[in-house]
């Protein structure tokens, strides 16, 4: 067995002894009761380090983990939310050309001007991709 | 601008002055000669962008970090988020990555069959993994991973409906990525620290495959997981996203469906990764081990 889930196992074992003892009991502090020795508390705590220790050890990974949010129940509602919504990213709706010549050889052509679509930096939103 | 190169002004003021700004431009190149607005000859040689691989797939791919709530939904970062710093580009980035023709039907099987698991070719794992899940969002340009940057991982297809028109596909599977960083201050970019970039991520999604149409039709598949290392906020300069605080990166990658039907002089570009960090070395986009064996030589050197 796994030293974290054996450590976790007996943990709750432990948990469990103590629960069952204080309903028993019906008293209303945990570690007032008469009946909880102080080997028990011992335990208790050890275990709870140990369990902890463990775990950061093997760096399984926590609950909290955000990775563990991604799942075939939620990949889709995800996948929307990253990629551009409705009122973003606009100015990719032109038909934008990539060539500067192409655009002013089509600009005579057609008696036009040409919009630059220009944003400076590294490439924020570029039409054309990151620099 | 008019097609003989010449500067036409009009002055944007406000979030909704492009119109009147596009307006004022008109009016200025309505003003011009004939000799200005139609020149006989435009120089210049048309020089279309790359060609993507013939009969490949390119797929868009959007990066941007997440804001996980109380009851563990996501959301765009708002208010106080972050400490009420942001990226300095609020939409996401937009990448792309290139596949060749056998590395897209290395995940298709020849005969699916409904519950048949398999992995995806390493190479091709490594190259989504190190080419498409590059935040640009948070290091815009100025980062990226190093050959030797995954530290675990495994990418699979599992077969999940087949029928004489479709194959669909779940793609699922987990990556760690780690690269050294450096800290420092903006815009004066002193030394601040060296710290580790990391991405710690699962990745989830659906493929579709038109049997009759031998190509792949649908690509949407997400990454998310925990960012730690640099990032950046704009004015607000570099920020470090820890083990203990990491940011929620997302990244979406869907199919690019025009990438094959545009003209020439309306192709868009590589990526930043492909056009930029490959320049000249074109050989290492398409393969991340001849980039780590070369990357590894460099260091013995």
């Amino acid at each position: 067995m796994n030293p974290a889930v054996f450590l976790a196992d007996r943990a709750a074992r432990v948990y469990n002894v103590v629960v069952q003892h204080r309903a028993k009991s019906q008293a209303t502090d945990f570690f007032q009761q008469e009946n909880i020795n102080m080997f028990q508390r011992m335990m208790l705590v050890t275990l709870g380090t140990a369990l902890t220790f463990s775990a950061s050890m093997a760096q399984a990974p926590s609950r909290d983990a955000i990775k563990l949010d991604l799942a075939p129940q939620t990949v889709a509602r995800l996948h929307a939310l990253i990629r551009p919504h409705d009122n973003e990213w606009r100015h990719l709706k032109v038909a934008w050309l990539t060539d500067v010549v192409a655009a002013r050889k089509k600009a005579a052509a057609e008696d036009k001007p040409i919009v630059i679509c220009y944003t400076g930096g590294a490439g924020y939103n570029e039409p054309l991709g990151v620099c | 601008m008019t097609s003989s190169g010449d500067l036409l002004q009009g002055s944007v003021k406000g979030r909704d002055g492009l119109e009147k700004g596009l307006q004022e431009v008109l009016e200025a190149y309505a003003k011009l000669p004939e000799s200005k607005r139609r020149p006989k000859l435009v120089d210049g040689e048309v020089k279309p962008q790359p060609e993507p691989p013939t009969n490949g797939l390119v797929l868009t791919i959007y990066d941007r970090p997440l804001v996980r709530d109380a009851k563990y939904l996501y959301r765009l970062p708002d208010g106080d988020d972050f400490g009420g710093l942001r990226t300095h580009a609020p939409h996401g980035q937009r990448s792309s990555l290139w596949l060749k023709e056998e590395e897209w039907k290395s995940l298709v099987p020849r005969d699916p069959k409904v519950g048949q698991v398999f992995k995806a070719p390493t190479k091709l794992a490594k190259r989504i993994w190190l080419y498409g899940l590059v935040p640009q969002t948070l290091w815009v340009v100025e980062e990226s991973w190093r050959p030797d940057s995954v530290q675990a991982g495994e990418l699979l297809v599992t077969v999940e409906a087949v029928s004489a028109q479709t194959v669909r596909l779940r793609m699922h599977g987990s990556v760690l990525l780690s690269a050294p960083g450096v800290l420092h201050t903006w815009p004066e970019r002193k030394f601040v620290k060296n710290i580790e970039n990391r991405y710690d991520a699962r990745l989830e999604g659906v493929l579709e495959f038109d049997r009759v149409k031998n190509k792949i039709t649908r690509f949407d598949v997400a990454s998310l997981g925990d960012f730690s290392g640099r990032w950046f906020a704009g004015n607000k300069g570099w920020q470090e996203a820890t083990r203990a605080a990491p940011l929620p990166l997302g990244f979406a990658i869907e199919l690019d469906p025009t990438a094959y039907d545009l003209a020439a002089e309306r192709r868009r570009p590589r990526s930043f990764m492909h056009a930029y960090i490959f320049r000249g070395q074109e050989a290492h986009y398409w393969d991340p081990d001849l980039w780590l064996d070369e990357w590894k030589k460099r260091q013995r050197q």
